[in-house]
């Protein structure tokens, strides 16, 4: 984190200076550049204005003295030793002319003498003469001759090498001259200066500019006349080079220069070996054209010097800026990065460590303090925590225990009556919170008569518990007392609990008394929901009760007892208001309808199926909400009045599951009915129907190959055989399988399913019990009828 | 929950919103019992907005009887929808207390 | 014990006692058997039988199918044997004659 902060504040903050910077250097860059470039082209014209002038002073000199000759002639006749005097004086006394001739034109310098053209010139430092007329040079035909006469001025001739001479670049200044003759002035002749053009080449070359720059010469035609590299001398124009270089800007510069212009341009040209700045400017006598070249490098090297200078401070400048900008930031993200390795501590449940002061005031140092003041504020909560969370869990733990104990209270051990083959009874509960103030209980008062009660205590938690504590060890000590009825029990334990309520708390009980051989229930309602009865033959209705008011509020209960029958078959089913008052996410209720709906398909079902099925549609229908009650079911069911007991004893016989068995059945029945004395026609039926049953069992109802004890109990009194298989195979009702298609041909009979069939059609009543990992079926058959 | 009092023509009128279960009964006993104390006259409790009622809220209304009793003044309830009226009459409690189908009616019997 | 009378083309199967699961598969042992060879029709005489359970009326739809109905025939039945053959609804297929 330290590292990471530094990192990105030097990376910013660098970037940004760096840009600055650069701008900066940039816009100082093409300042200097303009700057040096307009100084440079002021300062071009100091630097080539010498150059220029001695050139310019050369050309000058030489016309002067030329023309000055032409006036000293034109004056007067001069005798031909006179001029031979003149001219060889100048050549004598003009280190820069080499030769000087005085051209006639025809019989005008003597009316007899056509041609006369004497010529003096210098060869070795010897003066020699030379009259060319005398020859056949036939000068009238020259250049240098006839051009100044045609265009009536003095003219430089286009420079050349002098062939008889010292082979040097020369050229040559012809002045016409002329003598008044009237109005008009008459030509005489041609008078020309030699010049060589040695020296005005040492001055041009000598022109040196910065460190490679250098000058040039070039004449009317462009033709070079000096030049660095002497080879291009004469020998190639500027055009001729801009061809060969492929350089239209150098052939545009020599337009210019020819054109006689004068400028400071740009130019980049391989003759020139790279970019470089060219000043030219023509010269005034005769218009020829001198050139500066200055290398841009050169030009400019100042201005690289500054800059790289500048550079190289700048990069000084960042580093030490760099080194700045890290040791500001580690010294800010360090008590950053102490406190972030406190506050990971602090994760880890050490509130122990210590903070290290900080001096500053100031965000870190003011983060700082907060965390000193987290620090104390977290210890103190977690202590608390601590201590609250450990009486919370003595709390849950003695709630645990108080949920046992009530718990115990409540008959929970199934099948309640093992001996008891009259009635099946079930019940089941469970609180809403660890302990709850829903009861139900049940105990016989006598052989006959069973006192079953459900409750509901007003609230929810420990009071609600504790009071129904009370209330069922009242009502066991109550009801236990024989001979008392449903409303003495209840008229009893009102009392009680209204002289010892001072929580004002009041339960809700449905106290019933079953008379087991006759199905007879008497029973009070203390402000309970109504019990549901189902009938064998699927009819579902709500006890229609009288209702008082719960047990707790009033010493005058003004109660009523009413009574009702169970007939075979029938079923009591018993509820609290956790029940159809369950809520679903959507705070739908579960209703009492909905649970009088559901009953109607459980109708013949043992309770604990019949209560399972309850309270797992109850608790799929408020899945995900908390449990807002209670939940207590307690159900009844009645098998009708005990079969005889006395002769001949109720028989019970075990065992394994191996076909070979069934003979051994065969033989225990056939002597049972015997001993009851019973025909052999019913006798076949029971060992038909038992072996058809038995069979089928041994030879589906198996997935493991281990011994099983089929348990087969039969019961006899004056017109009734009641058999009862009982079996842990797997589950299979054998009531629902249809009936095979036993109108169908024989020829498309299928070969089982008859067993079934034929047991159906042999007995009175047939039903199915699923109990627990069991199947249970129980057969009557009656033998007082005669079967068709 | 929601609690409401106004005194009306010589009686405490209280209308109770929402649920009286386990959860909202204490309250309900907490905000009803001052008012009922201190008003020394007859209090009608009027559960036309209530939503359902649990044993909680029974055994509440049975502590507010009491109250009333030692003070020698009545309580009635009125408009009970038909849910709650159910559970009245299941838990018998329709026969403790002195119930009206309207205010108006409760109003002119009290007086 | 069970006899097994053949006279051309016709088996008779003269059965006694009980005929139940456990000695049932005996029982269809013994009639595969003596039905090889140019038997066409079958005759069970239960005579001496007084107990039958479905694993015979099993063996008789068996029979019934391999020979065909009409060469198929049960006499001498009990009153407490008919019985299971009209709870199976046999008597109509099979020619039950006393």
């Amino acid at each position: 984190m330290n590292k990471r902060l530094a990192y990105k504040l030097s990376i910013s903050i660098l970037s940004a200076v760096i840009l600055i910077f650069f701008m900066i250097l940039l816009y100082n860059y093409y300042i200097s550049r303009k700057l040096i470039l307009t100084n440079v082209k002021e300062n071009t014209k100091n630097l080539t204005s010498s150059a220029i002038n001695k050139s310019e002073g050369f050309f000058r000199v030489i016309e002067k003295i030329t023309k000055n000759i032409s006036y000293l002639i034109c004056d007067n006749d001069k005798s031909e030793n006179e001029i031979k005097n003149i001219l060889s004086n100048i050549v004598k006394n003009n280190d820069e002319i080499c030769g000087s001739c005085l051209a006639y034109e025809p019989y005008k310098f003597k009316s007899n003498i056509e041609y006369f053209a004497p010529y003096f010139y210098k060869k070795a430092d010897t003066l020699l003469y030379k009259n060319l007329a005398e020859d056949e040079y036939n000068y009238p035909a020259w250049g240098w001759y006839h051009n100044p006469i045609e265009k009536c001025k003095p003219l430089w001739s286009e420079p050349y090498f002098d062939k008889g001479g010292g082979n040097e670049l020369m050229t040559t200044y012809s002045v016409p001259f002329y003598r008044p003759n009237g109005k008009t002035d008459s030509l005489i002749g041609v008078i020309t200066a030699d010049v060589s053009l040695k020296w005005l080449q040492e001055v041009v070359s000598q022109v040196k500019i910065f460190e490679t720059g250098f000058a040039f010469l070039i004449s009317e035609t462009g033709t070079i006349i000096t030049y660095p590299d002497t080879n291009y001398v004469m020998k190639e124009s500027i055009f001729s080079l801009a061809e060969k270089f492929k350089d239209p800007d150098l052939k545009k510069v020599g337009e210019e220069m020819i054109a006689g212009h004068e400028d400071f341009v740009p130019i980049s040209s391989a003759l020139f070996k790279g970019k470089s700045w060219v000043y030219y400017t023509h010269l005034k006598n005769n218009n020829w054209s001198l050139g500066f070249v200055f290398p841009e490098n050169e030009l400019y090297a100042d201005l690289y010097k500054l800059n790289q200078t500048l550079i190289l401070m700048a990069a000084i400048g960042l580093a030490l800026l760099l080194i700045l900008i890290i040791v500001i930031s580690n010294r800010v993200t360090r008590p950053l990065h102490a406190l972030a390795m406190i506050a990971e501590g602090f994760g880890t449940g050490n509130f122990d460590i210590d903070i290290p002061p900080s001096q500053s005031s100031d965000e870190v140092g003011s983060l700082n303090k907060s965390f000193v003041r987290m620090q104390t504020a977290l210890k103190k909560y977690i202590e608390n925590l601590k201590l609250t969370t450990s009486a919370k869990e003595k709390i849950e733990s003695e709630l645990k225990i108080a949920r046992e104990i009530q718990m115990g209270m409540i008959p929970g051990k199934f099948p309640a009556f093992p001996g008891r083959k009259e009635f099946d009874i079930y019940g089941f509960i469970e609180p809403a919170k660890e302990v709850g103030g829903d009861l139900y209980d049940f105990f016989f008062i006598d052989d006959d008569r069973l006192c079953f009660a459900i409750g509901d205590v007003s609230g929810k938690g420990t009071p609600a518990a504790l009071f129904m504590a009370v209330t069922t060890t009242i009502m066991r000590a109550e009801g236990q007392i024989a001979g008392l009825n449903t409303s003495s029990i209840i008229e009893r334990m009102n009392t009680y609990l209204c002289n010892n309520n001072e929580g004002n708390l009041f339960v809700t009980l449905f106290l019933g008394i079953l008379n087991v051989p006759t199905g007879e229930v008497e029973y009070v309602n203390a402000g309970h929901n109504k019990p549901f009865v189902i009938k064998s033959n699927g009819v579902v209705s709500e006890l229609d009760t009288s209702h008082c008011i719960p047990l707790g509020i009033n010493l005058n209960l003004s109660h009523t007892t009413n009574t009702f029958k169970l007939e075979k078959g029938d079923t009591i089913f018993l509820y609290t208001d956790g029940v159809s008052e369950a809520f679903n996410i959507h705070d739908q209720q579960y209703s009492i309808k909905k649970i009088s709906e559901l009953l109607l398909n459980l109708a013949n079902h043992a309770p604990i199926e019949l209560i399972h099925h309850i309270v797992d549609d109850v608790k799929a229908f408020s899945h995900d909400t908390e449990q807002s009650d209670d939940i207590s079911v307690l159900a009844i069911q009645y098998y009708g009045k005990q079969l005889l007991k006395t002769s001949p004893p109720d028989y019970q016989l075990v065992i394994k599951n191996s076909i070979t068995n069934l003979s051994s059945i065969s033989e225990n029945i056939t002597q049972l009915c015997n001993n009851w004395k019973l025909t052999t026609e019913v006798c076949n039926r029971v060992n038909l129907v038992v072996e058809e049953l038995i069979s089928n069992t041994i030879f589906y109802g198996y997935t493991d190959t281990l011994e099983h004890d089929i348990i087969l109990n039969l019961m006899c009194d004056k017109d009734t055989i009641s058999i009862e298989i009982i079996d842990d195979a797997k589950e299979f009702n054998p009531v629902e399988q249809p009936s095979t298609g036993t109108n169908s041909a024989i020829t498309e009979r299928e070969i089982g399913g008859m067993g079934i069939h034929l047991v159906k059609n042999l007995t009175d009543s047939f039903t199915y019990h699923r109990i627990g990992n069991q199947n249970s079926i129980k057969i009557e058959i009656h033998f007082n009828k005669k079967q068709s | 929950m929601k609690i409401k009092s106004e005194n009306t023509s010589g009686l405490l009128l209280i209308h109770v919103e929402g649920r009286l279960d386990a959860i909202t009964s204490p309250e309900f006993e907490r905000e009803a019992m001052p008012m009922i104390q201190q008003s020394g006259e007859p209090v009608l409790i009027d559960f036309g907005k209530l939503d359902y009622i649990s044993s909680a809220g029974l055994r509440t209304l049975l502590i507010l009887a009491k109250e009333m009793k030692k003070a020698d003044n009545a309580l009635a309830l009125c408009c009970l929808n038909e849910a709650i009226m159910e559970i009245f009459s299941i838990s018998g409690f329709q026969t403790i207390f002195s119930i009206y189908p309207t205010i108006e009616e409760a109003v002119s019997s009290l007086k | 014990m069970n006899k097994y009378v053949r006279n051309g083309g016709l088996l008779t199967c003269i059965l006694s006692g009980k005929i139940d699961t456990l000695n049932s598969s005996v029982l269809e042992n013994e009639i595969n058997e003596n039905m090889k060879e140019g038997i066409t029709s079958i005759v069970f005489d239960l005579q001496e039988v007084d107990y039958i359970s479905s694993t015979f009326l099993r063996i008789v739809i068996k029979i019934v199918k391999a020979v065909g109905k009409e060469n198929f025939a049960i006499t001498n039945v009990q009153p407490s044997v008919l019985m299971v053959f009209k709870i199976a609804n046999l008597t109509e297929i099979v020619t039950v004659g006393q």
